[in-house]
């Protein structure tokens, strides 16, 4: 009689480590990351500016 | 050595544009099952109309012409311009016989202005156009955006491994895996999950603006189009400022700058390469000019007055830096603003950014942060050089996925393109004053026509002097396929007018 029972988290996190989709989530993760830095910079700017005028 | 082509070579050139045609009509099919869906029976008319003809001058093309001989470079460059030419012929049918555009002239502009993801438009009465023929002019930028010789050789899967010369011709330097099959096949899946991701985000928006699921659908699919592939066109004249939502614009930016992002950044970032955004040379450049043109646009509006709450100098000028440095073309004010509130300086910033473009490689145009990176990389080193005692070495790298040396080949290549664009840029410049516009006027307008921008100050409308058009729209598909196409199809022309066949 075949035995089953939950997959353990290690192979849980191993498969989602080979799936294509994880790739995926990197990179768009790191592009939305990168919009955020660049536009918390640009709030600070904003701030500064229109302190001095 | 004489160029002297023959029959061959003009064979091959023709049957592979042949192919380039046929594969426009079938993709005009799909905003034909859109109109069946919505019971636009005219606009169904049109595009079997258009399908039909693209389809059969394709393949009769195809069939009179057929060769099983290999592309070379130069065929590959002229197949290429020649399709960016013939393809917006047909394109434009559906256009002209939706009863939008003035002239015949005027849909070839809109076409050329949709494949070459520029964002420019010409349309009459945008916001009561048929729902099938506003997807068309979006579907146009995503075919051109992703390469459309490359995506309709790549799904016609008839060019074999001999597209390499085709990506090229589109203005794609970098081959990111072993092949060009394999990159285009890896560029494919990059777009279709951030299709699926960012038209889902952008539908939720929508609705969260006060529109219908089914009408936000549409317009989330169409936005989605216009941000990644920087294309610009928007479904209301009134372009992003029509929704009214900061939630709309807060996903469209960092799509619009996954469009201004190269593939070969993409592929790095996907196999978990996150340090790569720190050290690339072109995410280095595009971040730090992003922030010194926000920081300069920014004191140019407070200084006119225009906006003094950070907030909403923050929510409408990073929009507008961000969708012009990406050539993206899609606004939060209406053009005209830009010259009669914005002052001198916030203006200038705009033009400036577009006319940096985004990465090579990617669907942005202009003239691209790996050329401007390089190039101040250069006169980095020569001022050290300078600095430093005669007999010492000064050798420069960079990192592009991985740790360069700055060659003096490089650096002349870059240089030679930055004139070319700069060419570009003011000779369409100086041709809008010959029509008695303002420099800052046409010098805008010539800028966004060539770098992709597609951001507009008004000059571009209906009742725009024709041969201004024909400038644009040459400028446009110079600047998309980044000059040497062009210039292989004009050494075939020149071989044919001199008698060198």
């Amino acid at each position: 009689m075949a035995h089953w029972s939950l997959p353990s988290v290690t192979r849980l996190r191993a498969g989602w480590r080979r799936s294509p989709l994880h790739g995926a989530v990197l990179g768009i993760a790191s592009v939305a990351l990168a919009t955020v830095a660049v536009a918390l910079a640009c709030t600070a700017i904003a701030f500064v500016v229109t302190t001095i005028y | 050595m004489l160029f002297r082509p023959d029959r061959r070579d003009f064979s091959l050139i023709g049957f592979y544009t042949g192919k380039v045609l046929f594969g426009v009509g079938v993709a005009m099919l799909i905003p034909a099952v859109m109109a069946v869906a919505l019971g636009e029976r005219n606009e169904l008319y049109a595009f079997l109309l258009s399908a039909g003809l693209a389809i059969s001058v394709g393949r009769a093309t195809e069939l009179l012409l057929y060769t099983r001989e290999s592309l070379s470079t130069s065929h590959g460059l002229a197949t290429v311009a020649l399709s960016w030419l013939l393809a917006p012929i047909f394109a434009a049918l559906p256009l002209l016989l939706s009863g939008h555009y003035a002239s015949y002239l005027d849909a070839y502009f809109e076409s050329m202005s949709g494949f070459a993801t520029i964002g420019l438009t010409l349309a009459n009465d945008l916001d009561h156009m048929a729902r099938s023929v506003n997807l068309w002019r979006h579907l146009m930028q995503f075919i051109g955006g992703q390469g459309i010789v490359v995506v309709v050789l790549t799904i016609l899967a008839s060019a074999g491994g001999r597209i390499g010369y085709l990506y090229t011709g589109e203005g794609r330097e970098e081959k990111i895996l072993p092949n060009v099959i394999r990159t285009s096949r890896f560029i494919w899946r990059v777009a279709l999950i951030y299709s699926l991701i960012g038209t889902t985000l952008l539908w939720i928006a929508v609705i969260g603006a006060g529109l219908q699921p089914l009408t936000a659908l549409y317009h989330g699919a169409n936005l989605f189009m216009a941000a990644f592939d920087t294309g610009g066109f928007a479904t209301q004249s009134s372009s992003v400022a029509f929704y009214r939502s900061v939630y709309v614009e807060a996903v469209l930016l960092p799509l619009m700058t996954a469009g201004a992002f190269s593939f070969a950044l993409h592929y790095q970032l996907w196999l978990g390469r996150r340090s790569e955004l720190v050290y690339n040379i072109e995410t280095r450049t595009i971040a730090t000019s992003t922030l010194v043109m926000f920081a300069i646009l920014a004191v140019g509006l407070a200084r006119t007055g225009t906006f003094t709450e950070p907030g909403v100098m923050m929510r409408q000028g990073f929009f507008q830096v961000v969708s012009a440095h990406t050539t993206t073309g899609l606004a939060t004010v209406p053009g005209r603003l830009y010259v009669t509130d914005w002052g001198v300086l916030a203006p200038a910033v705009l033009v400036t950014a577009m006319a940096f473009g985004g990465m090579a490689g990617s669907t942005a145009g202009g003239i691209k942060a790996m050329r401007i990176g390089l190039i101040l990389k250069g006169v980095i080193r020569d001022v050290r050089k300078v600095l430093l005692p005669e007999d010492a070495i000064v050798v420069t790298t960079f990192h592009s996925s991985t740790r360069k040396m700055l060659t003096e080949n490089q650096l002349r290549a870059a240089a030679t393109v930055l004139l070319l664009w700069l060419v570009l840029y003011f000779g369409g410049g100086l041709i809008g004053l010959f029509y008695g516009y303002e420099l800052q006027l046409s010098l805008f307008e010539s800028t966004a026509a060539a770098s992709s921008g597609g951001l507009s100050v008004g000059l571009v409308r209906p009742a725009l002097e024709w041969p201004l058009k024909v400038v644009y729209i040459a400028q446009m598909m110079i600047g998309r396929l980044e000059f040497i196409a062009v210039f292989a199809l004009l050494g075939y022309l020149l071989a044919i007018v001199r008698g060198r066949v």
